[in-house]
């Protein structure tokens, strides 16, 4: 019997394993033998198997592993937890400025901010130190502010709010 | 299991609801701690891979790709560790309490005394020693083939070889356990 292994050639084993294997083979009588004993001998190791009983205390203690780690709080990237944060008081403080009452904006203008008041706060350069960290990590991800851009003659912020159009909020004028 | 229900739980263990691999453990832990006994012939080691498994499966679950096929691919990664395991098992000179022929019969000294009369009585010593004789692949391909219900096809993809040559392996492993076992393996 166990020579019927070496007198079947490898293409017959692969129509066999194909047919075990629920394919639609046509098998030769010698084929269906072996393929007939694979199964016999599958079935047979399959009950001797089973005779083992699984201990409920392993599985109990894996519960308990899987479950002090799904209850274990998650370590964040930090550096991105730092840009966050920043990019979170960032954003509180333009929509802030944005939205000014409306008495208190210089008249004739927008939603826009007097250079000067910036400059005087000091916001100018927490929004430039934290644009450049935005610049260097995975910012794209951040769904709350995109970038602050300076050029030449204008320097404005753009803030893209999770799902709207990008909108500049803050034109600072050249 | 029917493909919808373990994608349910997938989606669930997904979520991180702790629910979720509850309801893994309840349909694998069994046939899991059974399938690394079988492989490492050690209760200490299939009770570690077990938990190791599914602390494994919150890191890397969001990798699967549900394409109904759940099973070979929770024990592919049980077949990965259970060669990391015997590769440093035979590097470390210690293996703990371990009898003269290579073989942990005894169950891990906290299971409580009926559970070992139970696992005593249950388990085939004689079985344990013949998949031993086999060679490490074959005895995984079958061991595989009967867990996880892989495939021929699956199996020759595990271990990159042909069709052919995995049906061929495992065919030679059932009759060599056939012929090691004899009697008890007919009864």
């Amino acid at each position: 019997m166990t020579n019927m292994t070496n007198e079947i050639n490898q293409e017959s084993m692969e129509r066999i394993a194909r047919w075990l294997d629920g394919e639609q083979v046509t098998l030769s009588p010698q084929e269906q033998s072996l393929a007939g004993q694979v199964q016999t001998d599958q079935s047979r190791l399959g009950e001797a198997l089973e005779g083992l009983v699984a201990p409920q205390a392993a599985i109990d203690r894996a519960r308990r592993r899987v479950g002090a780690q799904l209850a274990a709080p998650k370590r964040r990237n930090l550096k991105l937890l730092v840009v966050r944060s920043m990019a979170a008081a960032a954003a509180l403080l333009i929509i802030t400025v944005a939205f000014w009452p409306a008495n208190n904006r210089p008249e004739g203008q927008g939603p826009y901010v007097l250079v000067e008041e910036l400059q005087q706060t000091g916001n100018i350069n927490i929004l430039s130190s934290w644009a450049s960290d935005l610049d260097s990590t995975a910012a794209g991800k951040l769904d709350l502010l995109d970038a602050l851009t300076m050029d030449d003659e204008h320097l404005s912020l753009v803030i893209v709010l999770a799902g709207d159009e990008p909108q500049t909020l803050l034109d600072l004028g050249g | 299991m029917e493909s919808q229900r373990i994608a349910e739980i997938v989606a669930q263990a997904r979520s991180n609801q702790a629910g979720g691999y509850e309801q893994l453990l309840l349909a694998y832990g069994k046939r899991l701690y059974c399938y690394f006994f079988h492989a490492t012939g050690s209760h200490h080691d299939s009770e570690d891979l077990l938990g190791e498994l599914m602390l494994r499966l919150v890191r890397v679950l969001e990798q699967y790709q549900d394409q109904g096929r759940f099973e070979p691919w929770l024990f592919r990664i049980a077949g990965n560790m259970v060669r990391d395991r015997v590769r440093r098992n035979q590097a470390s000179p210690l293996r703990g309490a371990q009898a003269p022929d290579g073989l942990e019969h005894e169950p891990p000294a906290s299971t409580p005394p009926v559970e070992q009369a139970l696992l005593t009585a249950e388990t085939s010593v004689s079985l344990r020693a013949a998949l031993e004789k086999l060679d490490p692949t074959t005895r995984e391909m079958i061991l595989l083939r009967h867990y996880a219900d892989m495939s021929f096809r699956e199996i020759a993809e595990t271990f990159g070889c042909p069709l052919g040559t995995a049906l061929a392996r495992v065919h030679r492993g059932l009759r060599a356990l056939r012929k090691y076992l004899g009697d008890e393996y007919d009864q």
